[in-house]
C-alpha cells in the first residue's frame, strides 16, 4: 500500500514536471542570465571600464570633447644617440605634454560657490 | 559570559572596520544655522544638477588624461630609459622619475574612482530631506576633487622633470660623442 502511494506521488510529481518543463527551463535560463549579468556588471564596475565609458546619456553633451589619439609611434629602445634622435623624442613627448596641458582637468574654478549656490551670501557656516 | 565577550569583540571589530564609522569620526558635521539649512534645502536640486554637469566634464578630462599616460610611460619613457642604459649613460634619475610617474598615474586613477563614488552618492541622495548630510557629502566631494587635481598637477610636474632630465642626458651624450 505504501509502495503504491509512493509510486502515485512520484508519478504525480513527474507529471507536474513534464507539464511545466518549459516553464522550468525558462526560469532556469533567467536565473543563469541574471547571475552572469551581475558578474559582468561587477567586473565592469570594479575595473577601469566604467570610468572610461562615456556612452551614457549624461555624457551626450560632452562626448565630442574626447580627443582621439592619433597613430602613436614607439620611440626606439636601442640605437646610438645623435641630435636627431633627441629631437624625435622631444617632438613626440611634447605632443603628449601639450595634450595634457590642454585638458586642464579638475579646474577648481568649475566648482566655486557661485556654481553650486549653496551657502546664503549673508551667512557663511564655520567649518 | 564567554559568548557575550566574543559578541562584544565581533561588534567592536565590525564597528572599527566600517567605513561609516571612520567617516563619522574624521568628519565633524559643519555647524549650519537653520536659515542655511533651509537655503541648502531649497537649492540642493540645482546643486545636484550642477554636480552632474561638472562630473560629466571631469569624466571627459579623465579619458583624455588616461589616453596620454599610457603612451607616455610605455612608448616614450620606458624605451628612452632602455636606450640610455644601453648607451652606458646614467639613467638612474630617469628611471626614478618613470617609477614615480607610474605610481602617480595609478594613484590618480584610484583618486578619481573615489571621487566618482562620492559624486554618485551625492547626486542620488534625497537632499531635501537630508540637507546637512548633503552639505557634508558635498564638502567631501570637493575635497576628493581637489585631490584629483593635485595628482594631475603632480603628473604634469613629473613630466616636466623627466623632460629636463632627458636634456641633461642629451648634453652628456652629445658632448661625449664629440
Amino acid at each position: 500500500m505504501n509502495v503504491l502511494d509512493e509510486l502515485r506521488k512520484e508519478a504525480a510529481l513527474r507529471g507536474r514536471y513534464e507539464r511545466n518543463k518549459f516553464t522550468f527551463m525558462l526560469g532556469g535560463v533567467v536565473v543563469i542570465s541574471l547571475l552572469l549579468v551581475s558578474i559582468a556588471m561587477g567586473v565592469y564596475n570594479t575595473s577601469e571600464a566604467a570610468q572610461l565609458d562615456l556612452s551614457g546619456p549624461r555624457y551626450a553633451g560632452v562626448r565630442d570633447q574626447v580627443v582621439q589619439n592619433k597613430a602613436l609611434s614607439t620611440y626606439p629602445s636601442s640605437g646610438t644617440f645623435d641630435q636627431q634622435s633627441f629631437d624625435d623624442f622631444y617632438k613626440a613627448y611634447d605632443q603628449h605634454v601639450q595634450a595634457m596641458q590642454q585638458v586642464n582637468g579638475y579646474d577648481p574654478a568649475a566648482v566655486n560657490n557661485d556654481s553650486f549656490n549653496l551657502i546664503a551670501p549673508t551667512a557663511t557656516p564655520s567649518q | 559570559m564567554k559568548y557575550t565577550r566574543v559578541f562584544a569583540v565581533i561588534v567592536a571589530i565590525v564597528l572599527l572596520a566600517s567605513p561609516r564609522t571612520v567617516l563619522a569620526v574624521s568628519q565633524q558635521p559643519a555647524p549650519l544655522t537653520s536659515s542655511q539649512i533651509e537655503h541648502i534645502r531649497n537649492n540642493c536640486g540645482d546643486t545636484q544638477t550642477a554636480i552632474s554637469s561638472v562630473s560629466a566634464t571631469d569624466a571627459v578630462a579623465f579619458v583624455n588624461i588616461i589616453q596620454q599616460l599610457d603612451p607616455l610611460s610605455n612608448r616614450l619613457m620606458a624605451p628612452m630609459n632602455s636606450r640610455v642604459a644601453l648607451n652606458k649613460l646614467d639613467s638612474v634619475a630617469l628611471t626614478k622619475t618613470t617609477v614615480d610617474f607610474n605610481a602617480e598615474a595609478t594613484k590618480f586613477q584610484s583618486l578619481y574612482r573615489d571621487y566618482v563614488k562620492s559624486v554618485n552618492a551625492t547626486t542620488v541622495m534625497g537632499c531635501y530631506n537630508q540637507p546637512v548630510e548633503f552639505y557634508d557629502n558635498l564638502t567631501l566631494l570637493l575635497q576628493k576633487r581637489a585631490l584629483v587635481r593635485a595628482s594631475y598637477e603632480r603628473l604634469m610636474s613629473l613630466m616636466a622633470q623627466y623632460r629636463s632630465q632627458v636634456q641633461v642626458v642629451e648634453k652628456n651624450a652629445l658632448s661625449g660623442a664629440q
